[in-house]
């Protein structure tokens, strides 16, 4: 919102093969670029204006390669938003490109809010007038589509778990606040102990919910899925059919996949570990004994469970079980196999909302819904090409940008508690955390803290 | 209609903390005012707590000073306690509490201003204001005298279609034994000025003789006391101690017993109260885990022979009010004087002003003070001041003087009742100021004395102190800066092997930390030059600076925001804005783009469409 920051955002949506661009507006883009790419001789920020430079984009926090990309510098006036831009052109994938906006975000680039390139563009008076109105409905169109994209999130276990951390953290900063504003009440304060145990307790949590978002995203080796099932099924011609090819032998003998068959595809531009594993039943010799073993622990290891059952046969006490399985932190895919005979599949309701969230209709023979297969996966792993997808996409970045910048702001609330401030820089930092988290206004979080103080003690002389 | 010359500029209804600011302010500033009192014996009259400041309220006493108030001033006159609360925290949310003499206040604060030029008081119970023509208002009295002004500021506190509560009796009145105001809602009214009902209530007063102050325990006031005014004379004074004892199972039993009596369960007492002032039934019936309640024992004036009972607030029966006071241990024998009860009035919704706290309806038209859906006095004063001197500056045709909340707690005050929905009567906590570590009581001064030397309201020789003192602190940092420090020297033995290693540090980095004091570093740093206020200052600016410096972008986002002005918009119009921001945008009316953006259901893309909007406003003309 604010002109002296520097906003960052990927302005196209990641389409097939993954390119996209990952685009800088402000003062600070060229700093960053320059932190960013290193070139074999002077910095980018040296180019001319309008120049396209090839450049390896390094994670200087890491020092970690993240891809090789073309990128673009306009030097204010001359450039839409008439400040300085930089477009970082990435060609190797989702991947790639996602990885580049989160180093910028580090670098101290912010998340651009939605439509907010044009609307700088619009202030500057690079638009007329006469497009005013179509601005402004832009604005609304996207805020509305992050918005679904936001409360879909807020609703998904890592948007649950987020609001858990800040009600622990209102308790926390009502504690302390009641601490101060009440101080000549007859309140129990709360102890430095306390106050220190519960900082590091929800830094913690922070942390691992930090690594289970980033996991999450699985984007150092690509997402490893594992494909089960009972036997013959067609674990092994879906994956044939997504490899379009035929990697693993398939004949109509149940059993035929006794070993765990791996491939790597790139669906929507993500790289893919397709494991196809042996059928699940009761094992009938050693070998399969082996096997299903095996398929246990890929199904442990795995991004992604793609559970495949057959359409044109009932419901087998395997499948059953095979959908009863308990899954941890996986994602879940159910594929119904065969959809070009006649479906005698009935899922019942009993489906746990995980498996039940992404169903899709295949047939391996004809290659029908394997493009969707595609999608899902995408989808649930927070990249598509569709517009909603791209903005389930950022809203992925921003809840992880959230999270670093929350815990940025605790861990010194930590320090600054542990060399013996009080209360109130405590405090100032929680809340500071609290907005980061809740994006909402610090004014809000005040009403919050002081509700959260009637609640818990008897304040009233 | 001629534009015909008024008696008066400014009239002030009311004689309350708001109403006296307001006349003082304006009259100070060269304004002709005339101040309407409802009874000139009740000026300045505290008819809850006997006391100034508190915590976050401590902070706007020093404001209102800084910029020229009365209420610092008179306080440090008329107390008869002082303390420092928070002592053992930060120094941001330390605070000044004084007890005072209600009388004394009373009468001090009435020499006041009869001793200002251009103010006129006068008793009389205002009926009617009415607009006239352009040229501005006709307040019409009960004794059928009528007045003309220009601006109007009503400060009529809880007066407004006022009804007390005791027990199951209700009647008419704004405080107890005191008539309400009848006429006033009705001309608020008919200007358009929309109400609602908040309630607040009281505790019980006994006679001090009656009081068994031995099985108490002694709160004393300070022994080296700090006063309220950065002006007053620090001189030793002779204080009185209040007391502190407990409610108890028995005091418990009585209110259990009698609740069905208690109005807030008999719902004659229907109106908001405030959640940070509950009444001993309500504690009760809250908290039933709670053994006991603190009751706090106050002596309302030097010879005033009434003790106020802070924590028994109540408007259960008078009966049932002496059952529970002499359940309480050390008042098994204290006579009560006055019961507590419950009053419930008219306020205007504070939405409907401006942050020059002048109604947007009714151009001239202002309103300060608990009218405007507050409680306290300091909050009250807060308001009255800057109405006051909102509608001196609107007389002489300058430019208001609207504060953000960067800038004092008088702004974080305004600010929130103008933006926000006020559901309960607004009081002020430290917690509300998101720049709390700058908003301190001890820079009030630094931070508004100029403003108030802008306005006048500050002398030329309290300028140059305060400017003295800037620069002294300005200096004494400068002088942290430049020195380098032995860290070892500093440390104790066991600290100073890791303090060896660290060498030389400069004295301002060295004292970021929490262990360290200007007072160690005095003799090592030569500080002696500078007074120990000075040192006291840097070393706090110091302290905090990392902190501060954190949101200080935000602060300089916030000022810019705050100067994006917004027109007078039809916010229904944008159609490209969600409805309920339109909503939301339309209620509040905000003024500034900052504003706009602290409204509840207002988003960044609102904000967004809303920047792009008035460029297209802009740029059409």
């Amino acid at each position: 919102m604010l002109f002296d920051e520097t906003i960052v955002a990927v302005s196209t949506p990641t389409g097939p093969g993954g390119i996209g661009i990952v685009r800088l507006s402000g003062s600070k883009s060229f700093s960053i670029i320059d932190r960013l790419a290193k070139t074999r001789n002077e910095p980018i920020s040296s180019k001319k204006s309008h120049t396209t430079t090839l450049a390896k984009i390094i994670d200087p926090q890491t020092d970690e390669l993240i891809d090789e990309a073309l990128i673009t510098i306009m030097r204010s006036p001359n450039s839409y938003t008439r400040e300085d831009i930089v477009e970082i052109n990435c060609h190797s994938g989702a991947v790639p490109i996602r990885k580049t906006l989160e180093a910028a975000l580090n670098e101290g680039a912010r998340l651009a809010e939605p439509g907010e390139f044009t609307h700088r563009a619009f202030l500057s008076g690079r638009i007329d007038l006469t497009q005013a109105q179509a601005v402004m409905n832009l604005v609304q169109a996207r805020s509305e589509a992050a918005g679904r994209a936001a409360a879909r999130q807020a609703d998904g276990h890592v948007g649950k778990k987020i609001e858990l951390l800040r009600k622990g953290l209102i308790t926390l900063a009502a504690e302390l606040e009641a601490a101060i504003d009440f101080a000549d009440e007859d309140i129990e304060s709360i102890s430095p102990e306390k106050v220190s145990h519960a900082l590091k307790k929800i830094i913690k949590e922070i942390e691992e919910l930090i690594d289970a978002v980033s996991k999450g995203k699985t984007l150092d080796r690509g997402i490893l899925a594992a494909i089960i099932g009972r036997p013959n099924v067609g674990k092994s011609s879906l994956l044939n059919a997504v490899l379009m090819e035929d990697k693993a032998i398939t004949s109509s003998q149940p059993g035929t996949t006794r070993d765990i068959v791996e491939a790597q595809v790139q669906l929507e531009g993500i790289p893919v570990d397709l494991q196809d594993t042996a059928g699940w039943r009761d094992p009938q010799d050693d070998i399969e004994k082996l096997g299903l073993e095996k398929t246990k622990k890929a199904i442990a290891e795995s991004d992604l469970v793609i559970l495949v059952l057959d359409g044109s046969e009932p419901l087998a006490q395997e499948d059953q079980d095979l959908l009863d399985l308990p899954v941890k932190s996986q994602h879940c895919v159910t594929v119904v196999n065969k959809n070009d005979l006649p479906r005698k599949l009935l899922l019942d309701e009993r489906l746990s909302a995980s498996r039940a969230d992404h169903i899709v209709s295949v047939s391996a023979r004809s290659g029908d819904g394997i493009d969707l297969l595609g999608k899902t996966i995408a989808e649930i792993f927070g990249f598509s090409r569709e517009a909603e997808g791209h903005e389930a996409f950022l809203a992925s970045v921003k809840q992880e940008n959230n999270l670093k910048l929350a815990k940025r702001n605790l861990v010194e609330a930590d320090e600054a508690h542990g060399q013996g401030f009080g209360e109130e820089v405590v405090s100032t930092l929680i809340k500071e955390a609290l907005v980061n988290l809740g994006e909402v206004i610090g004014t809000e979080v005040n009403e919050e803290i002081i509700k959260e103080i009637f609640n818990r003690f008897c304040i009233g002389k | 209609m001629t534009n015909k010359k008024t008696d008066f500029d400014i009239i002030v209804i009311g004689a309350g903390h708001a109403g006296c600011e307001a006349s003082l302010a304006a009259a100070r500033m060269g304004c002709k005012v005339l101040l309407l009192a409802i009874n000139v014996d009740k000026i300045a009259h505290m008819p809850c707590n006997p006391s100034v400041g508190g915590i976050g309220k401590g902070q706007l006493v020093r404001e209102i000073d800084a910029l020229g108030g009365e209420m610092a001033r008179n306080a440090d006159q008329a107390m008869v306690q002082i303390k420092t609360l928070n002592g053992s925290k930060g120094p941001a949310v330390q605070a000044l509490r004084a007890q005072a003499d209600r009388r004394k206040y009373s009468w001090l604060m009435k020499r006041s201003l009869l001793e200002v030029e251009n103010l006129t008081l006068r008793q009389g119970e205002v009926l009617e204001i009415t607009k006239d023509g352009s040229a501005g208002f006709f307040v019409k009295s009960s004794d059928s005298q009528s007045y003309s002004a220009r601006k109007v500021i009503v400060a009529t506190g809880t007066f407004l279609r006022g009804e007390i509560v005791i027990g199951s009796t209700s009647a008419p009145g704004g405080r107890a034994g005191e008539l309400p105001s009848n006429g006033i809602s009705k001309a608020l009214k008919q200007l358009g000025v929309e109400l609602g009902r908040f309630q607040s209530a009281t505790p019980p007063r006994v006679l001090e003789h009656s009081v068994d102050t031995g099985k108490m325990v002694v709160q004393p006031g300070d022994i080296d006391p700090v006063r309220f005014s950065f002006e007053s004379a620090k001189r030793r004074i002779k204080q009185r101690q209040c007391y502190l004892t407990y409610t108890g199972e028995k005091v418990h039993n009585v209110i259990k017993k009698n609740l069905h009596l208690s109005p807030i369960k008999s719902g004659s007492v229907s109106a908001k109260g405030p959640r940070y002032c509950p009444s001993i039934d309500r504690k009760i019936m809250n908290f039933p885990d709670r053994k006991r309640h603190p009751v706090f024992v106050e002596p309302e004036g030097w010879r005033n022979h009434e003790m106020y009972l802070q924590g028994l607030t109540t408007s259960m029966p008078i009966e049932v009010q002496e059952k529970i006071i002499n359940s309480v241990l050390g008042l098994e024998k204290a006579i009560m004087i006055r019961p507590g009860y419950a009053v419930s009035y008219d306020y205007v919704l504070p939405h409907q002003l401006k942050k020059t706290l002048e109604c947007f309806l009714r151009p001239g038209l202002y309103t300060a003070g608990q009218i405007n859906g507050t409680s306290g006095y300091e909050e009250a004063a807060a308001q009255g001041l800057m109405a006051g001197i909102n509608a001196a500056l609107a007389c002489q045709g300058k430019e208001s003087l609207v504060l953000d909340r960067a800038s004092a707690y008088i702004g974080v005050l305004i600010d929130d009742l103008v933006t926000k929905e006020i559901d309960e009567p607004y009081r002020m906590f430290t917690s509300r100021a998101e720049y709390r570590l700058l908003l301190r009581s001890d820079n009030a001064d630094l931070r508004l004395a100029p403003i108030g030397h802008s306005l006048g309201l500050i002398s030329d020789e309290r300028m140059s102190r305060v400017e003295k003192k800037r620069q002294g602190i300005e200096a004494c940092i400068a002088k942290l800066e430049a020195t380098p420090v032995e860290v070892a020297g500093l440390l104790d033995p066991i600290e100073g092997k890791r303090a060896r290693k660290e060498g030389r540090l400069r004295a301002k980095v060295l004292l970021k930390r929490p262990e360290v004091t200007i007072e160690q570093l005095k003799p090592i740093v030569r500080l002696g030059r500078f007074s120990k206020e000075i040192r006291r200052q840097a070393e706090i600016e110091i302290k905090y600076e990392g902190y501060i410096k954190r949101q200080q972008s935000r602060i300089t986002a916030q000022k810019q925001f705050e100067k994006m002005e917004l027109p007078d918009i039809d916010f229904k119009q944008i159609e490209a804005m969600s409805s309920e921001a339109r909503q939301k945008l339309d209620q509040v009316k905000p003024r500034s783009l900052g504003q706009a953006s602290r409204i509840a259901g207002v988003t960044p893309a609102d904000i967004s469409i809303l920047m792009i909007y008035i460029e297209q406003c802009r740029k059409s003309l």
